[in-house]
C-alpha cells in the first residue's frame, strides 16, 4: 500500500486500491489520512494492539462506515480522528492539520471548531435539558446569547425534537436522546461528523430514524462523516465501507 | 461561564439531600467560626484598647462581686486628682407580684456616659435625658420590655429582695447593652433609700464597687498611687483593679486563650476539610462521566476542573451565608453573649462574618483541589468508554 509524502496529500488515485474512488470525488481531496498508524495500549504486562501499521485516506464530503469485529480498531481509529486519543506511532492528519502532534490544549482547541461526535451511549449531560444539552459546544464560540438559542433550535428543529427542548434527557426515549446528541454534533456546524455506534444501544425503529437523519444530514451539509458501525443497515447508507480487523484495514466497498 | 455556572448550580442540585447536609455542616462550621473569631477579637481589642486601660474598678478587697464600699469612699474618689468621673455601681435583686425575679444595677446616671458609654450605647438621647431627670426612672433592658410587655412611661412597682420595700419605677428608656437586656439601670441615690439596714446582702450607705474614668492614660500610675495611698489604713481593704486586667484574670483561668482558640479553629477548618473533600470526592467521581463529555466537546481541562471547583465553592458559599446570617442574628437579636465585664462585649461584626466566609472558602478551595486535579488529568476516552 503506497501513501505519498507526509507533507504533501495524497490524490485520491493513490488511496489503498481495496477501496477505488468513486468518480464523483476524484477530485477532492482527501480529508482524513493516516499512515502507518499503530495504537498500543499497556496492561501491565500485556500489550494490545489495537492498530497496526494502518493506512486509510476518507474524502472531504464522504460518509465513511468502518465496520469490524470487537476490538478491531475502529473505535481506536475514531478517537485518533478526534483528537481524543494519540498513536503510539505513525502518523494522522486531519483537514491538513497534523492533530497528534498537536499540544492536548491544541487538540482540544482544534476538536472543538472541527469535530461533532456523537457516542454510543449518548452522553447527554443529565442535568441539563436537551436544549441546554445542544447549546453546549456553542459556549466554547464568541457567539451572542440570542445567536447561540437560535442555532441551538435550528439543530433542534433539524432532527425533529424543537418540541422537547425543555424535556431533561431522563424524560426523552432513547432514540430522542440519541437525535439530541447528534442535534449537538452539528450545532456548531463542524465539518467533520463522527459516530461511534450510534445505533448500538436503540431499537430498531430508533435505529433506522438515527441512520436516516445521519444520511439527510450527509446530504444536506456534504459533511464528511465517519460513523463505527456492527449494523448493516447503518453501513448501507454509507458511501464507502472500510472493514478492519486486528488493527488493519482488511477490505471495503465502494456504494 | 454562564453554561458551566448552570451546570454547576444544577449539579448542586442533582442530590438535594447531600447538598443540604453538606451546606448545613459548612454553616455550622461558619457559625462556630464567627463565635471564635468574635470572642477572640474583643478579647484582644479588650485587652489592646487604650480606653479600657484608663477604666479602673475600686471594690473591697477579696470580695470580687459583693463587696461593700462606703459611699464616702466614692466622694473622696472623685476628689483625687487625675481623676475624670467616677460612678457607683451595686447589684440590685427584686421580683414582680408574679415572682419574676429581676436583677438591676443601681448607679449614678449623669457621668455614666463617660465611664461606661457602651453601657448606655443605643439608648436614645431624649430618654436618657429623662431617665437622669427622673430620680425613680429606671432604663429597662429590651428582653424585660418585650417579655413584659412594658411600654416606656409606665410605671411599675418591684418588690422585695435586697430591698426593703416595694418601690415604683418609671421606664423611662430601654437599655440595649446586650449584656444587661434583662436587666436594668436605676439611680443608687433612689437605691439608697430604699436597703433595709437589717438586709445582710447590702448595707445601706455602701455599694459594691466604684468605676473610675483617669483622665490621662500616661498617668495611670500616678492615679493608681494616689488611689492606694488615699484608701491605705482604711477600715475596708480596697484593690483596684482595671477592665483590662479583668479581661486578663479571665484569660489566665482559660489558660492561653488565643493557643485555644487556635486550636479549636484548626479542629473545626481540618473536620470541615476532611467532610468536605469526602463529599467533593463522591459528587467528582459521579460527574466523572459529565467531565468527559465536555472534554469530548471541546472543553479545556481547567474548564472542566471549575466545574469540580465551583461546586465546592458553591457549596461552602451557601454555608457561608447561611451560617454567617445565623452567627449576625443569633448574636445581635437572640443576645448570645460572653461577660467579659460591664465595658466589654463580645460582638459579631460584619468583618467577623467575612473573614470567616473567607476562611471556609479557602477550605472550598483546598478540598475541591483534589477533585479538580483528578478532573484535570481525566481520561477521556476509557471515562467514556466505561460508561459505553
Amino acid at each position: 500500500m503506497t501513501v505519498a509524502s507526509p507533507i504533501l496529500e495524497p490524490t485520491v488515485a493513490e488511496r489503498p486500491r481495496e477501496v477505488p474512488s468513486p468518480p464523483r470525488l476524484a477530485a477532492l481531496p482527501a480529508q482524513i489520512l493516516c499512515r502507518d498508524l499503530c495504537k498500543v495500549y499497556r496492561k501491565g504486562e500485556i500489550e494490545v494492539v489495537a492498530l497496526d501499521s494502518l493506512d486509510l485516506a476518507i474524502a472531504q464530503g464522504s460518509f465513511v462506515a468502518l465496520m469490524g469485529p470487537s476490538g478491531s480498531g475502529k473505535s481506536t481509529l475514531l478517537n485518533m480522528i478526534a483528537g481524543l486519543d494519540t498513536p503510539t506511532s505513525g502518523w494522522l492528519r486531519v483537514g491538513g492539520v497534523e492533530v497528534p502532534a498537536l499540544s492536548q490544549r491544541a487538540r482540544t482547541e482544534w476538536r472543538a471548531a472541527n469535530v461533532g461526535f456523537v457516542f454510543q451511549s449518548f452522553n447527554l449531560v443529565p442535568v441539563l435539558t436537551a436544549f441546554e444539552n445542544v447549546n453546549l459546544p456553542l459556549a466554547l464560540k464568541r457567539l451572542g446569547r440570542k445567536e447561540r438559542q437560535e442555532k441551538a433550535q435550528a439543530a433542534l428543529e433539524l432532527v425533529g425534537l424543537a418540541d422537547r427542548a425543555h424535556h431533561y434527557p431522563h424524560q426523552l426515549s432513547q432514540g430522542q436522546e440519541q437525535r439530541v446528541a447528534l442535534a449537538r454534533a452539528i450545532v456548531s456546524d463542524p465539518p467533520i461528523l463522527l459516530a461511534d455506534e450510534p445505533t448500538g444501544n436503540l431499537d430498531a425503529r430508533s435505529a433506522h430514524e438515527v441512520i436516516q437523519l445521519f444520511r439527510a444530514l450527509h446530504a444536506q451539509f456534504k459533511k464528511t462523516v465517519v460513523i463505527v458501525t456492527h449494523d448493516p443497515r447503518a453501513a448501507e447508507v454509507a458511501e464507502t465501507v472500510h472493514r478492519l480487523d486486528k488493527g488493519r484495514l482488511v477490505g471495503g466497498e465502494r456504494r | 461561564m454562564s453554561d458551566l455556572l448552570r451546570l454547576i448550580l444544577r449539579n448542586l442540585r442533582r442530590d438535594g439531600r447531600r447538598t443540604a447536609l453538606t451546606v448545613a455542616s459548612i454553616a455550622g462550621t461558619v457559625f462556630l467560626l464567627v463565635a471564635l473569631l468574635a470572642v477572640y477579637g474583643t478579647l484582644n481589642a479588650t485587652l489592646d484598647d487604650p480606653r479600657a486601660q484608663r477604666v479602673l474598678g475600686l471594690q473591697q478587697k477579696n470580695a470580687p462581686r459583693g463587696g461593700e464600699l462606703p459611699m464616702p469612699y466614692l466622694e473622696r474618689l472623685r476628689s483625687l486628682e487625675g481623676i475624670a468621673a467616677a460612678v457607683p455601681w451595686s447589684n440590685v435583686y427584686a421580683r414582680l407580684e408574679s415572682l419574676v425575679r429581676l436583677q438591676g444595677i443601681a448607679t449614678d446616671p449623669a457621668d455614666l456616659p463617660r465611664v461606661m458609654p457602651p453601657v448606655v450605647e443605643g439608648v436614645p438621647p431624649e430618654q436618657f435625658r429623662d431617665f437622669v431627670a427622673n430620680p425613680k426612672g429606671v432604663l429597662m433592658g429590651r428582653k424585660l420590655m418585650e417579655g413584659l410587655k412594658w411600654q416606656v412611661g409606665d410605671t411599675v412597682s418591684l418588690l422585695g429582695g435586697s430591698l426593703a420595700a416595694d418601690f415604683p419605677v418609671q421606664i423611662m428608656g430601654v437599655l440595649e447593652f446586650p449584656l444587661l437586656a434583662d436587666n436594668f439601670l436605676m439611680h443608687n441615690a433612689y437605691y439608697q433609700t430604699l436597703l433595709d439596714s437589717a438586709c445582710a446582702c447590702q448595707t445601706r450607705g455602701a455599694v459594691n464597687m466604684v468605676f473610675f474614668l483617669v483622665e490621662d492614660g500616661a498617668d495611670l500610675p500616678g492615679v493608681e498611687d494616689r488611689v492606694r495611698a488615699a484608701f491605705a489604713g482604711q477600715p475596708t481593704e480596697v484593690e483596684l483593679t482595671t477592665i483590662a486586667d479583668y479581661v486578663g484574670s479571665l484569660l489566665s483561668q482559660s489558660g492561653d486563650v488565643s493557643t485555644l482558640v487556635l486550636a479549636l479553629t484548626l479542629v473545626i477548618c481540618l473536620a470541615t476539610l476532611l467532610v468536605l473533600g469526602n463529599t467533593l470526592a463522591m459528587a467528582a467521581r459521579q460527574r466523572t462521566r459529565d467531565l468527559a463529555i465536555l472534554r469530548a466537546l471541546g472543553f479545556k481541562n481547567r474548564q472542566a476542573a471549575l466545574v469540580v471547583l465551583g461546586e465546592a465553592l458553591g457549596l461552602c458559599l451557601a454555608g457561608s451565608v447561611v451560617g454567617g446570617l445565623l452567627a449576625f442574628l443569633s448574636f445581635h437579636f437572640v443576645g448570645f453573649g460572653v461577660d467579659l465585664g460591664p465595658q466589654s462585649f463580645f460582638t459579631v461584626g460584619v468583618a467577623t462574618v467575612f473573614k470567616s466566609t473567607g476562611l471556609v472558602l479557602l477550605i472550598g478551595i483546598l478540598a475541591g483541589l483534589p477533585a479538580s486535579l483528578r478532573a484535570l488529568g481525566l481520561d477521556v476516552v476509557n471515562t467514556l468508554r466505561g460508561v459505553g
